[in-house]
């Protein structure tokens, strides 16, 4: 599933990928994975992508229909 | 429920393992091909086998970390520079390896003007082909990321 969010969240911040991928120390194209809903982070990776966007777990991460 | 989640940890753990062991195997062939064509001195149909898997586990690698996209070098300057250095460290070691291997075959019966102009050659010959691996190797690596990076503006640019 797509994470809209996180991206809504990184634009916002007016963040290109590259820029959030350098502020949490990953490559762009795990980024880029991340948005499309392709790789699921680990807790420690959420939680730095978080801190990077000043957003929390719940708003970037959580999924609303189980 | 239960049965759709994996335990994440033993997952992880057990890639992990296996890839150490690979790293291993990798490592012992690498040992078993060194000591029997440089010590023992056996013929080349003695250790074909260690030969065959060694370079093909290591092309396998290559091949599927440049089809992945993964960066070959864990560092973000690849340029002229990183590649000249390498290849000029593994030409100094190829000439290291080389003349130790034909001193203890030949050394009675060279002069110390043709050991000099072999290590001389060896080493630009062990330079010029790194050289040319190493710049092959990073215009793949970095042709790919290069299309990830269109591929990822392409989805932005939808998106957005």
């Amino acid at each position: 599933m797509k994470n809209i969010r996180m991206k809504v969240a990184r634009i916002e911040r007016d963040m290109k990928q590259e820029d959030l991928a350098q502020v949490v120390g990953i490559t762009r194209q795990t980024i880029g994975l991340i948005e499309a809903g392709k790789y699921n982070p680990s807790l420690k990776l959420c939680i730095a992508i978080c801190k990077a966007l000043g957003k929390t777990l719940d708003e970037l991460f959580w999924e609303e229909t189980l | 429920m239960r049965d759709l989640i994996q335990d994440e940890r033993t997952v992880a753990q057990k890639r992990k393992i296996a890839s150490e062991t690979c790293n291993l195997l990798l490592l012992a062939l690498m040992i078993a091909m060194l000591v029997q064509q440089f010590v023992l001195n056996v013929p080349f149909a003695h250790y074909a086998a260690e030969f065959i898997c060694f370079f093909g586990a290591c092309t396998y690698l290559l091949i599927r970390n440049l089809a992945s996209g993964n960066s070959l070098y864990n560092r973000k300057n690849t340029g002229f520079n990183f590649v000249l250095l390498n290849s000029l460290v593994c030409g100094f070691t190829i000439c290291v390896v080389t003349g130790i291997a034909n001193y203890s075959r030949y050394g009675d019966n060279a002069t110390s003007g043709i050991w000099l102009i072999t290590l001389a050659i060896t080493f630009l010959c062990g330079t010029a082909g790194a050289f040319l691996s190493f710049s092959i190797l990073n215009y793949l690596n970095s042709k790919k990321q290069k299309n990830i990076e269109n591929k990822l503006d392409e989805e932005e640019d939808k998106l957005s």
